[in-house]
């Protein structure tokens, strides 16, 4: 499912003394299949900008174009019910997205309101919770008798449930100890290319960026900055710091081995593949 | 060397002598439902005062439950807590939490006022102080992490890390013996992160504030004099960071991920805890 994004401004309380423009004249577009990631500074206009892709927001002008349906700015109801059906989103706060008595029924509410039976929805419920690593005894209890890393799992588990076509996860990982974060986005990138979903990842970490997403989209100040390839945007050192963000940590190391001569043929996308690189860059060099 | 030692255990109880504990738990336990299982179980820890203390751990491993009873908003524990050598009652826990500050995780659930400065303001109500101090302190603290420009919006219409900026600038003006920070840093740009680390150091330097803070993040934690592990309502390991990073069994146990240096340093080099540019020159 194709996503087009076309001159979409985007203004907060427009038309009060509150009036604050988001998106300014925004367009780009998201093809079926791949991984993005969005990233910018605080403030930049990520958040805003993803409300727009599910309906939760509507433009103030522009389109929004998710496959063959189209938001604007007094789309019906309807429409947009349709396009969460295709389009599943994982909030910054997740927390608000919990509202169930039992974990179990809480992940089984998305796939039944797509109009699946009881059983599939139990079903799928049973499965992404587990995926999570969310123990069987735990499915009883309320989702919000949980810690705050325990509680996005659940809500991330919701999302899943519902297999949808284009996934967004808005910091997906913050507040998830580190073994369950990569455990998750591991879990994201195993989904996308089972399903050949699209996956719209917002996030600060620069490192998960550069493992996982094939194209990046650079927010600044409401405004699409550059859009492309990940691995030539986050090995642009200039282009990163002047947009205050971090340079991915193996992208630093590999550029300061350089300066020092070891060079590798390629650039590791992540810490096992630099070991890997550096290994058979010494055993090159061993004479 | 004898005498370096000798120096060395002189300093160390000069040093025990000198630093007071500012919070001391013994044997905490609690447990949500009476019947269910224990969120904390028999934790004992002291925190001197003026230290930067970090706590790490697993999702659920009792970090925000051991931060909330300390904040006096969890009762029914058993076990005994001491601050600043007194013994915690119900009868002066409400004089104790005006000298705390907590930064939530979730920064939403900390909101009351309605705009920025006053929610901002709000914590400082109950400390009796004048108008203009009230102002001084929400301005300097608005301006600390970035946000006077914001003081007239509604906190709900903030952008998840501005949300997270004034959730602090609200704990910061309070300026209270103990500073907490529940994963606050969790939704900031490196930027905003710095920003709010570089206060903290300034903070600490001062050795006025005692300050906890929760991350998953094991980068942060270098900063702190003292580190403590919590893995399934217990401290599985605590000391300097030094120590903490020695132990990286303990470290991988607590679903923990060893820093990129580490985990380079572990194949090539001796395994060791090394910065980056360490490793550019060692490699
Ligand atoms: N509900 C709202 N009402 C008014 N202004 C808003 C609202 N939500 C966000 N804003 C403003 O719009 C701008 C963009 O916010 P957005 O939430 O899209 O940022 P973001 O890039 O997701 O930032 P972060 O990394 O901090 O989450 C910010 O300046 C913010 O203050
Ligand atoms: N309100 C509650 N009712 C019942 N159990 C709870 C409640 N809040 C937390 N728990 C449980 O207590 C244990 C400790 O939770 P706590 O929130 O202290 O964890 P945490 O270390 O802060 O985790 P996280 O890193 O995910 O924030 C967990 O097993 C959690 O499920
Ligand atoms: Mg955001
Ligand atoms: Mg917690």
């Amino acid at each position: 499912m194709k996503i087009t994004v076309d001159g979409l401004t985007s203004i907060y309380h427009n038309n009060t003394p509150f009036e604050h423009t988001a998106l300014n004249n925004f367009t780009t577009s998201f093809e079926p299949g791949k991984y993005y990631a969005v990233i910018g500074r605080t403030g930049s206009g990520k958040s805003t900008l993803i409300q727009h892709l599910n309906g939760l927001l509507l433009p103030t002008r522009g389109i929004v174009q998710v496959g063959d349906l189209t938001l604007k700015h007094r789309t019906k109801q309807r429409i947009i019910h349709q396009v969460k059906k295709h389009v599943g989103m994982v909030f910054q706060f997740p927390e608000h997205q919990l509202f169930d008595e039992t974990i179990l029924k809480d992940v089984m509410f998305g796939p039944l309101n797509m109009g699946l039976t009881e059983e599939e929805a139990e079903a799928r419920a049973e499965k992404y919770l587990s995926l999570l690593g969310v123990p069987e005894r735990a499915f009883g209890r309320s989702p919000f008798d949980l810690s705050g890393g325990q509680m996005r799992k659940i809500a991330i588990a919701g999302i899943l449930a519902m297999e949808p076509e284009v996934l967004i996860v808005d910091e997906p990982t913050a507040g998830l100890d580190p073994k369950s974060h990569i455990e998750v986005m591991d879990l994201f990138k195993q989904i996308q290319e089972d399903f050949n979903i699209t996956i719209i990842l917002v996030t600060h970490d620069m490192n998960d960026v550069f493992e996982y997403a094939d194209e990046v989209k650079l927010l600044a100040g409401g405004q699409l900055i550059r859009e492309g390839r990940t691995e030539d945007i986050l090995t642009d050192e200039k282009l990163l710091t002047d947009h205050h963000l971090e340079i991915p940590d193996i992208v630093r190391l590999v550029h300061d081995l350089e300066r020092k001569g070891v060079v590798f043929e390629g650039m590791p996308r992540n810490t096992d593949a630099f070991i890997t690189s550096y290994r058979e860059w010494r055993a090159l060099h061993a004479q | 060397m004898i005498a370096r030692l000798y120096a060395g255990y002189a300093l160390f109880f000069t040093y025990k002598m000198v630093v007071e504990h500012m919070i001391k738990i013994d044997n905490l336990t609690y447990r949500y439902q009476a019947d269910g299982p224990t969120a904390l179980d028999e934790i004992s820890l002291s925190f001197n005062k003026g230290d930067w203390v970090s706590v790490i751990g697993h999702n659920g491993s009792g970090k925000s439950t051991l931060v909330k009873i300390l904040m006096g908003i969890l009762e029914g524990y058993t076990g005994n807590i001491t601050v600043d050598g007194e013994a915690l009652t119900q009868d002066n826990i409400q004089d104790f939490r005006e000298r705390f500050a907590i930064v939530f995780q979730n920064p939403d659930n900390q909101f009351v006022g309605a705009t920025v400065e006053d929610d901002v303001a709000f914590g400082l109500e109950n400390q009796g102080l004048p108008r203009e101090v009230m102002i001084e302190r929400t301005e300097k603290a608005l301006s600390a992490v970035n946000m006077l420009a914001y003081r007239r919006h509604a906190p709900a219409r903030l952008s998840g890390g501005q949300k997270q900026r004034v959730a602090i600038a609200g704990a910061l003006a309070m300026e209270p013996d103990v500073l907490i920070l529940d994963e606050a840093t969790s939704m900031l740009d490196p930027e905003g992160r710095n920003d709010i680390l570089a206060i903290l150091d300034e903070i600490h330097k001062t050795r006025t504030t005692t300050l906890i803070y929760i991350t998953h993040d094991l980068s942060e934690i270098e900063k702190s004099d003292y580190a403590v592990i919590m893995k399934d309502g217990r401290v599985i390991n605590e000391g300097s960071i030094e120590h903490i990073f020695s132990d990286t069994d303990i470290l991988i146990e607590s679903r923990l991920v060893l820093p990129y240096q580490m985990q380079i340093s572990r194949a090539f080099l001796d395994g060791r805890y090394v910065t980056h540019d360490e490793l550019v020159a060692r490699l």
